[in-house]
C-alpha cells in the first residue's frame, strides 16, 4: 500500500515536472519578447530548457561558409529557386507585399531575412525552410478569417526559424542521403514539383514533423510576436479550433496527415494557447483581429481558392469550412454559391433540394457570382424543368455577357425553342 | 520456370513503379481504330501509348505535345482510371445525361487532379463530330514546373458514352507544330 502510494506520488511529481516544463516552453518566448513578465524572474534561465542547445538565429545571420549549416542553406537556396518558378506559385505582388508586411510587423528584426512564397494548394499548411524561405499554401489563407489568424501562423513559423528547428533533422538527412535529396524533399514538401502522393507526404513528414517541444516553443513565439504587433492573441487558438472541426468531418487522409504530422493540434496545445492569450489580454488589452486589409487583399482571391477546394471533393469537410466562413459573414453570396455547388456535385439524397436552397440564398445577397444562375439552369435542366432552366441560362448570359460558354448556351437555348 | 515468372513479375513491378509507357507506331496515312469506338485518319506518324485507360499520341514526347483520346467513357466512370494508392472515390465521374457544360466542368475537375495549374477555359462552341452534336473549347494551363501550355478539347456523346479528345502542347512551338494535323484527325473521326 505504501509502495503504491510512493509510486503514485512519483508519477504525480514527474507529471507535474513535465507539465511545468511544457508550460515553460510556451512561456519562455513571451518573456523574451517582453509580452509577459516572468513572475519567477531570475529563476527561469534560457539554458534550463533542454531543447535550447542551439543558439538563436540572429537577424541577418548566415552560417559561416565552411560550416555544415552552410551546406544545408545552399541546398535550401536551390529549392527556393524552384519555388520561384513553380507553376502553382501565386505570383501576386500585392498579396506577397501584404504577407511580407505582416511578417515585418511581427518580427521587424527578421524582416529582411524571411521571404514568402504563396503556393496554390488547397490544404492547410505552411513550411519554413532554415534559410528563411516561408511557403504558405492557399488552403491556409482560405481558412483564416482575419489578419490575426494569418499572423498566428507566420509568427509560429518565424519561431521555428529563429530556433533553427528544422536544422537537426536536415543535418541528419544531408549526412545520410546527400544535399540533392534535401532539395527534392524541400520542393516536394513545399507542394512544388510533386511526383506522387506518397513521395509528397513522406517529404512533409521528414521536413515538418517537429517535436512537440519545438511546437510549444514556436507557439510561444507566435503568440509573443502577435501580441507585440497588436494582434488579438486568441485568434491563434481560434484558427486551430476551426481546422480541427474540419478534420473531424473529413475522410481525406491527406488533410489530417498533413496537420498531425507537422503541427499536432493537441488538447494541451489549444489549452496553453488560450491560457496564454487570456494572460496577455488581462495585462493590457489593445488587441484587434485586423480585418480590413485582410478583406481587401484576400477576398478577391477566395473564389479561386474555393474552386480548388471543390475539386478535392471532400464534401463533408467542405461543408464545415463553408459553415464557419458563412458565420464570419464576408461575401455570403459567394459562399452560398459554393454551398450549392458542393450539394449539386455530391448528388446524394436531398442534395438537390439543398443545392437549390443554397443558390436561392446566394441570389438574395447583393453580390453573388453569375455562375449561380448557370448552376440553377443546370439543376432545373436535370429536374426536367427546361423552361425554368432556360430562364436561368438567359439571366446568366445577361449578367455575364462575355462568359466563355456563351455560344454553347445560346445553341442549347435555340435547340429548345425549335 | 519459377525464376522466369519472378523475373517477369519483378520487371512488371519496376515498369509500373517507374511509370514507363510502351509506345507503338501509328503509321502516316493510316486509318486506325482508337479504343472501342472511333476511327481516325492521320497524315503523319505518331507514337501511341495507353495511360490509365486513355490513348495518348505524341510526336516529340508527351511533355511537349500530346493528343489524348478518351474513347467511350461509360456512365459512372472517371476519365482516367484511378491510380492505386490515391482515393478513387474522389475522382470526378461522367454521368449519362450530363450537359456539355457539365462535361467541360468534369474535364476541368479531372485536370485539377493531374497536377495542372492555372487551368483556364475559353471560347466554348457547339460543333459536329463524326456526325454527332458535340462541343469544343480552348484552354491554357501551367505545368508543375512552370511551363506554359495551350490546348483544346472536343467531345460528343453517343449511345450514352462520352467520347473526348484533348490536344495540348507547350505554348512555345510544340502546340502549334501539329494543330493543323490534329484538326485533320478530328475532322476524320467516325464512330463505329
Amino acid at each position: 500500500m505504501i509502495r503504491q502510494f510512493i509510486l503514485f506520488l512519483l508519477v504525480m511529481l514527474v507529471g507535474a515536472g513535465c507539465a511545468s516544463k511544457n508550460q515553460q516552453r510556451y512561456e519562455q518566448p513571451l518573456y523574451e519578447v517582453g509580452v509577459l513578465e516572468d513572475s519567477r524572474a531570475g529563476k527561469l534561465q534560457i539554458d534550463e530548457v533542454s531543447i535550447r542547445e542551439l543558439e538563436n538565429q540572429k537577424p541577418g545571420e548566415r552560417p559561416p561558409l565552411d560550416s555544415e549549416e552552410a551546406g544545408i542553406w545552399m541546398a535550401m537556396d536551390n529549392a527556393e529557386d524552384k519555388y520561384k518558378t513553380a507553376g502553382n506559385r501565386i505570383n501576386n505582388p500585392t498579396l506577397n507585399n501584404y504577407l511580407q508586411d505582416i511578417t515585418c510587423r511581427l518580427a521587424p528584426e527578421y524582416c529582411g531575412d524571411i521571404r514568402i512564397y504563396v503556393i496554390h494548394k488547397p490544404y492547410f499548411n505552411a513550411l519554413m525552410a532554415p534559410n528563411g524561405a516561408l511557403v504558405i499554401w492557399s488552403g491556409l489563407l482560405l481558412r483564416a478569417t482575419n489578419e490575426a489568424q494569418v499572423a498566428a501562423v507566420i509568427g509560429h513559423e518565424i519561431g521555428h526559424y529563429i530556433r533553427r528547428h528544422s536544422l537537426q533533422r536536415l543535418r541528419d538527412t544531408v549526412n545520410t542521403s546527400g544535399a540533392l535529396v534535401v532539395v527534392q524533399l524541400a520542393t516536394a514538401a513545399a507542394g512544388v514539383g510533386v511526383v506522387g502522393d506518397l513521395a509528397y507526404l513522406a517529404a512533409i513528414g521528414s521536413l515538418q514533423s517537429y517535436s512537440r517541444d519545438q511546437e510549444r516553443e514556436a507557439d510561444g513565439y507566435g503568440l509573443a510576436f502577435m501580441a507585440r504587433a497588436g494582434y488579438e492573441p486568441h485568434d491563434a487558438g481560434n484558427l486551430w479550433k476551426k481546422v480541427i472541426k474540419e478534420i473531424e468531418a473529413s475522410d481525406d487522409k491527406n488533410f489530417s496527415i498533413l496537420l498531425f504530422d507537422s503541427h499536432p493540434p493537441s488538447e494541451e496545445r489549444l489549452a496553453a494557447l488560450d491560457n496564454l492569450a487570456d494572460r496577455i489580454v488581462a495585462r493590457e488589452n489593445h488587441y484587434s483581429p485586423k480585418k480590413e486589409f485582410f478583406y481587401t487583399h484576400l477576398l478577391p482571391m477566395r473564389y479561386g481558392f474555393l474552386q480548388d477546394e471543390l475539386h478535392l471533393r471532400d464534401f463533408d469537410r467542405m461543408e464545415v469550412l463553408l459553415e464557419y466562413l458563412i458565420e464570419d459573414g464576408a461575401k455570403p453570396g459567394e459562399l452560398y454559391y459554393f454551398k450549392g455547388e458542393l450539394h449539386r456535385l455530391r448528388n446524394k439524397e436531398e442534395d438537390q433540394g439543398k443545392a437549390l436552397d443554397a443558390y436561392e440564398k446566394a441570389k438574395e445577397e447583393d453580390e453573388f457570382p453569375p455562375e449561380t444562375l448557370r448552376a440553377l439552369g443546370l439543376l432545373y435542366q436535370k429536374k426536367g424543368e427546361t423552361d425554368k432552366a432556360g430562364k436561368f441560362f438567359e439571366e446568366y448570359l445577361k449578367l455575364k455577357p462575355d462568359c466563355m460558354d456563351r455560344e454553347m448556351i445560346l445553341h442549347m437555348l435555340s435547340g429548345r425553342r425549335q | 520456370m519459377k525464376n522466369r515468372l519472378l523475373l517477369i513479375t519483378l520487371l512488371g513491378v519496376v515498369f509500373a513503379l517507374t511509370g514507363c509507357a510502351y509506345y507503338s507506331l501509328v503509321k502516316s496515312g493510316s486509318r486506325i481504330a482508337v479504343g472501342q469506338g472511333l476511327w481516325v485518319e492521320s497524315e503523319i506518324a505518331w507514337s501511341r501509348s495507353k495511360q490509365r485507360g486513355a490513348v495518348v499520341w505524341t510526336v516529340d514526347g508527351p511533355n511537349l505535345q500530346q493528343l489524348v483520346f478518351f474513347p467511350g467513357i461509360d456512365d459512372g466512370k472517371p476519365l482516367f482510371q484511378p491510380v492505386a494508392g490515391k482515393d478513387s472515390k474522389k475522382m470526378p465521374t461522367y454521368r449519362a445525361g450530363m450537359t456539355f457544360l457539365e462535361v467541360m466542368d468534369l474535364l476541368e475537375a479531372t485536370m485539377a487532379r493531374e497536377n495542372v495549374h492555372q487551368f483556364e477555359k475559353r471560347n466554348m462552341q457547339p460543333v459536329i463530330i463524326g456526325g454527332e452534336d458535340g462541343f469544343r473549347f480552348d484552354f491554357s494551363y501551367v505545368s508543375e514546373e512552370g511551363l506554359d501550355y495551350l490546348g483544346f478539347a472536343t467531345g460528343a456523346v453517343k449511345d450514352n458514352k462520352l467520347y473526348l479528345v484533348m490536344y495540348a502542347g507547350t505554348t512555345l512551338h510544340y502546340y502549334e507544330k501539329y494543330t493543323a494535323e490534329v484538326g485533320h484527325i478530328i475532322k476524320s473521326i467516325e464512330f463505329f
